[in-house]
């Protein structure tokens, strides 16, 4: 993923472009074999409907779900969204409220290192979860150097 | 805080190894332990192509302890060098210092102990601290071994104390528990008397970007679409 500078005030964490159209090509394939799947289901030789639910909802996803970080300076917001065509969490927070970035480990095995944004009120937003320690480092410097606020290399 | 080296925790006494001649202390460092891993890694190779050379017969026995005899001088080379943190008690002096069995120590850039900052910061949830200096992170299950390291270092090396735990990220001067102090006595009550539990300092868990609503959500098209395909399979739709 990557930070997308619009304009001084507004940028966008998102997928690189081309993993997106790549992604979402795979998944266009899949969603197709699912409904066809579902369109002939009752044809003798079927997939059960629990797998072929299974499977539509992966093409579903892999075509259309999408998570980014919004930043807005004039705004003062920091809006976190996922859809997926519909809706699936839309959280936006006050930047003023923000003291600023940490860089941690979360002892994960898939994507060990986190961004976190701290709250005022005590409050650890977590903004992205990232493989490699020095891409994570390279994102959090972003983020901060966008936002103008502190940040702290917590890594182990 | 007891900054007698006998009296500290076990986890510390074993961060902290006394130099054989006592003339200070060390702590390792992350590159002198990866150079020990990947040492250990090669010696492991070096073992299997041993037993392969000697359980072998033919052409590839030549092969293999060609590569036991270079893999076990690679590996001897990586895992005897020890790249260490020593503080300096004579001199004052923080230093990383390389030696291997071959030849005497040598010393890296040397600075002065009492300019070195040691830094107090939470890792995560659960309470869990962490002292970072000169570019090396040691974590600590329990605060109260990383706040004997601090006080240890700040009696004996007189190094900069700071922690980032109660108002993070400003840094603060760190003060041992019960040092008797200027500031401590002037204003009691404000004190923070162990960092990690004043209110300030307890940051919350991380919330996680996919929570369990948003999964719950994200799994919203599976009954969805098992719907659809069991509607058609049973002949409610299409093919009624």
């Amino acid at each position: 993923m990557v930070l997308k500078v619009h304009s001084p005030k507004r940028a966008t964490y998102r997928q690189y472009r081309l993993s997106r159209v790549l992604l979402s090509g795979l998944g266009v394939i899949i969603l197709l074999v699912g409904v066809l799947n579902i369109y002939f289901a009752a044809s003798p030789g079927g997939l059960p409907f629990w797998a072929i639910g299974l499977i539509t909802t992966l093409g579903w996803h892999a075509t259309f779900a999408s998570y980014r970080v919004r930043f807005d300076l004039d705004a003062r917001k920091i809006v976190l969204k996922a859809f997926s065509l519909y809706p699936i969490f839309n959280r936006a927070y006050d930047l003023n409220e923000v003291l600023g970035f940490r860089l941690i480990s979360r002892g994960a095995k898939n994507l060990p290192y986190q961004i976190v944004m701290v709250c005022k009120n005590g409050e650890q937003v977590a903004l992205s979860n990232i493989r490699y320690p020095t891409h994570a480092k390279y994102i959090a410097q972003q983020f901060a150097d966008f936002t103008g606020l502190p940040l702290t290399v917590d890594m182990v | 805080m007891n900054t007698n080296y006998q009296a500290l925790p076990a986890k510390v006494k074993k961060l902290l190894r006394p130099m054989a001649d006592g003339s200070g202390i060390s702590l390792h460092t992350k590159k002198g332990m990866m150079i020990k891993l990947s040492g250990a890694f090669v010696l492991f190779l070096c073992a299997q192509a041993l037993v392969l050379g000697v359980v072998l017969e033919g052409s590839e026995v030549t092969f293999y302890r060609v590569l036991a005899m270079i893999s076990a001088a690679v590996g001897l080379y990586l895992f005897c060098q020890s790249y260490r943190l020593v503080f300096d008690r004579a001199t004052n002096r923080v230093f990383v210092q390389r030696s291997a069995w071959w030849r005497a120590p040598q010393r890296g850039d040397t600075q002065r102990a009492d300019t070195v900052e040691v830094l107090l910061t939470r890792i995560d949830s659960n309470r869990r601290l962490q002292v970072g200096l000169l570019n090396q992170l040691y974590v600590f299950d329990q605060p109260s071994d990383a706040q004997a390291l601090m006080a240890y270092l700040q009696q004996q090396f007189r190094v900069v104390a700071l922690e980032q735990v109660s108002d993070w990220p400003n840094k603060h001067p760190w003060q041992a528990e019960d040092t008797p102090s200027v500031t401590a006595k002037s204003v009691p009550a404000n004190t923070p008397v162990d960092v990690a539990q004043t209110p300030m300092s307890e940051l919350g868990l991380v919330a996680p970007i996919w929570s369990r609503g948003a999964l719950l959500k994200l799994a919203l098209p599976i009954p969805v679409f098992c719907l659809l395909a069991a509607l058609v399979e049973y002949g409610v739709l299409l093919w009624s």
